[in-house]
């Protein structure tokens, strides 16, 4: 397989990964397409320096932080989004009441949980690859997956109550 | 099984639907062919990377260089601005290759930095948009899915292209066509001569009702 073909087979199997990860940390389509394109452009010129290809997933979304980060240094006001003005993709037809308030709740997620929470289920990274990639131990990666849960618990209760009454 | 077994699978079965019901949260839409227009924009990538801006600027040298003494001496022009736009036409075959939908309005407004390409949506389905330099000019690179095939289109601010550019174009193998306003340039280019010709004229009439 020539290196054109391998890229674009990598581009066919990760980009739904990295769009969902970029559309979480941005909450806005166009900028997660946006972020997403240029990440695949960087990756593509910087091909030849990925020595391990078991750490691609780590490596691409290493370079979508950084594209993401570029990006929000361009729009500053981004930043500060009221959760009242994100857009959430329209339902789908088998989406009930809970998913879309957890969307919501997850979109409120402190930044310092959502990253580690969208890298092991939305990327599928283990504890160790976050850490990689946030620079942290994997001890500290397991806390703040733990933390992430419960914080979305807690916020449930106080926004969805009766959601939560129903659900239990 | 005991109450503390009864409780401990409760509790799983608990977590389990909790995680279910996340990664449902999560897994939202992606954009349809998002793939596709990826492959494309990596393509253009490459082709652009090839010209370092270094070059631009040599270029720019060499036209103002160039056309000093093409003031002393009237010989055969290079056309270097038609040159210059037939570099962006690399990206045609991946196009081509890539089934790319149609950009929404607000796409088009935002990939053409809201240069006002929207009068373009007339001709045909707009599959990719991206800004771009032309001679360093501020441009819009647009292609357009007409039923006769895809056109290109270059919109320039000022008039980058000369005279000779569609003369260039021909000698290429494309078939292209300038049109002018008194503050930009429109150059159209495409593989198959019909598709410029339908629409030609309805290119005259877009542009003198503007």
């Amino acid at each position: 397989m020539d290196q054109t073909a391998a890229f674009n087979a990598l581009v066919r199997a990760y980009h739904s990964d990295l769009y969902r990860y970029a559309y979480w940390l941005s909450h806005d389509a166009a900028i997660a397409e946006d972020c997403v394109q240029e990440t695949f452009v960087r990756a593509w010129r910087n091909w030849q320096q990925l020595r391990d290809q078991s750490k691609v997933k780590a490596w691409l979304l290493t370079i979508l932080r950084r594209e993401h980060a570029r990006i929000y240094q361009r729009q500053p006001q981004a930043e500060h989004l009221d959760v009242d003005e994100m857009t959430f993709p329209a339902p789908e037809p088998h989406d009930d009441t809970q998913v879309q308030q957890l969307r919501s709740l997850i979109a409120q997620l402190p930044l310092e949980y959502r990253e580690p929470l969208l890298m092991q289920l939305v990327v599928g990274l283990s504890g160790e690859q976050i850490g990689e990639v946030l620079g942290l131990e994997k001890n500290a990666v397991m806390v703040r997956l733990h933390r992430a849960r419960e914080k979305l618990k807690q916020m449930a209760n106080v926004q969805f109550p009766a959601s939560q009454q129903e659900s239990s | 099984m005991n109450d503390l077994a009864k409780r401990r699978a409760q509790r799983s079965q608990w977590q389990a639907d909790d995680e279910r019901q996340l990664q449902q949260a999560l897994h939202i839409e992606v954009p349809e062919q998002l793939a596709d227009r990826i492959m494309v924009k990596v393509a253009v990538s490459q082709k652009r990377s090839q010209f370092p801006a270094w070059m631009g600027i040599a270029a720019a040298l060499l036209m103002t260089v160039g056309s000093y003494f093409g003031l002393q001496y009237q010989g055969p022009g290079v056309p270097l601005t038609a040159h210059e736009a037939m570099n962006h036409l690399f990206h045609e075959k991946a196009a081509l290759q890539a089934s790319v939908i149609p950009l929404s309005g607000a796409q088009l407004s935002e990939r053409s930095d809201n240069l006002g390409a929207d009068w373009v949506k007339q001709l045909g389905s707009v599959v990719f948009a991206e800004d771009c330099r032309v001679f360093m000019r501020k441009s819009v690179h647009l292609i357009i899915a007409t039923p006769e095939g895809k056109i290109t289109l270059l919109y320039s601010f000022g008039n980058p292209l000369d005279d000779n550019a569609e003369q260039h174009f021909q000698q290429q193998g494309f078939y292209g066509r300038i049109y002018r306003t008194p503050s930009a340039q429109w150059a159209l280019i495409a593989a198959n001569p019909s598709a410029l010709k339908h629409h030609s004229r309805e290119i005259n009439q877009l542009l003198a009702s503007r």
